[in-house]
């Protein structure tokens, strides 16, 4: 049997074809390993920042703020690391002092915060959270809320070692 | 009379409602003010196009139609003044247009657009075709007023959702009434035309 040209211009699409799937196979498997890529910065996510948020035990009742810091590549939990909050509650804005606060990573790499319920400041109930110690790279977030009835909110976030080495 | 009730109550009870906003509590003065220059700007953008059309009763109320304007650009201008005074990150990050919120930048395209239809209304008198100018002051208007209007019904703030929402309908109306008065004599023209 002669394979007509036609036919053989269709098989060659067909192979490569074939070797573009398995080329490019591997590629949601690499952009699964990006689960783990480090977080960026939110547009806006440093606006109001006062650096050195004091520790506090927290800011209120009624709204949670929670979540787990991961380490870029590995995933594993950074324990002991400090995480910055600041929102507008009723006692004021994103400047109002307390309003902001620190909270510690625990063994897991989950921090927690209680915090007044959040007020919607510039047109969203939203709030900010900063990482900005020696050890990884700087973050700056700002999750906006579902709905300013919310009682809390879930923050997951990776941290990438910063250059100078010190990271873990 | 009944109308004047009407278009006096679309355009003062969402500003009362929103001046009774619990979210105000805690609030600085200046963040407070810059909130309120906006919404009252708001409030005069609904009225403004209905004094410039004769859609109230009595005679066309022109000298109020420029007073109201200018009032309603300081207003606008004083807005970002005073958010930028309270948050001057969050101002910057939408005149930059890099703002995180969707609303910021219906809310600068208005204040642009609102400042030329300001200049253009001052130029319709000192045209050589009046007629013309008034026309294209119309439908840049319009064009402020939906820019405001979707800008507010974006925001989560001091107003109440309803009253809100017919304030904004009620003043996107009252810019398109005022277009079509005014292009409503070229398109008849036009049909005529199309009709020889």
């Amino acid at each position: 049997m002669t394979i007509r040209p036609a036919h053989r211009v269709a098989g060659r699409l067909a192979v490569a074809a074939a070797l573009v799937f398995t080329l490019a196979a591997p590629l949601p498997a690499l952009a699964q390993d990006g689960a783990c890529a480090a977080t960026e910065t939110m547009r806006g996510g440093r606006n109001n920042y006062v650096a050195g948020a004091p520790m506090v035990e927290n800011l209120g009742t009624g709204f949670i703020v929670s979540g787990t810091v991961r380490h870029a590549g590995t995933c594993a939990p950074i324990p002991n690391v400090r995480v910055q909050i600041w929102t507008a509650t009723e006692r004021g804005g994103e400047r109002e002092p307390s309003n902001r606060g620190s909270v510690m990573t625990d063994a897991e790499g989950r921090y927690r915060l209680e915090t007044s319920p959040v007020v919607p400041q510039f047109g969203q109930p939203h709030i900010h959270i900063a990482y900005e110690d020696p050890g990884y790279g700087t973050l700056f977030l700002r999750p906006v809320l579902g709905s300013r009835n919310d009682t809390s909110i879930e923050v997951d976030f990776i941290l990438a070692p910063s250059t100078d080495g010190a990271g873990s | 009379m009944l109308r004047i009730v009407l278009v006096t109550t679309v355009a003062v009870v969402p500003v009362a409602i929103a001046a009774a906003s619990p979210l105000l509590a805690g609030r600085d003065a200046v963040w407070v003010a810059g909130g309120f220059a906006g919404i009252v700007a708001l409030s005069l953008l609904f009225v403004q196009p209905l004094l410039a059309s004769g859609a109230l009763p009595g005679p066309q109320r022109l000298g109020w139609h420029r007073l109201v304007g200018a009032v309603a650009v300081a207003l606008a201008v004083g807005h970002v003044i005073g958010l930028y005074l309270y948050s001057p990150d969050d101002i910057m990050d939408a005149l930059l247009l890099e703002s995180p919120t969707p609303f910021s930048v219906y809310g600068v395209a208005g204040l642009v657009l609102l400042m030329v239809v300001a200049l253009l209304g001052g130029l319709v008198r000192a045209v050589p075709r009046p007629v013309v100018a008034r026309r294209v002051h119309s439908l840049v208007g319009l064009a402020a007023v939906v820019c405001a209007a979707w800008h507010a019904v974006l925001i989560d703030g001091a107003m109440e959702m309803i009253s809100k929402l017919v304030l904004c309908a009620g003043a996107v109306g009252a810019a398109a009434h005022a277009v079509v008065r005014l292009y409503r004599p070229l398109l008849a023209r036009w049909r005529r035309r199309a009709g020889t």
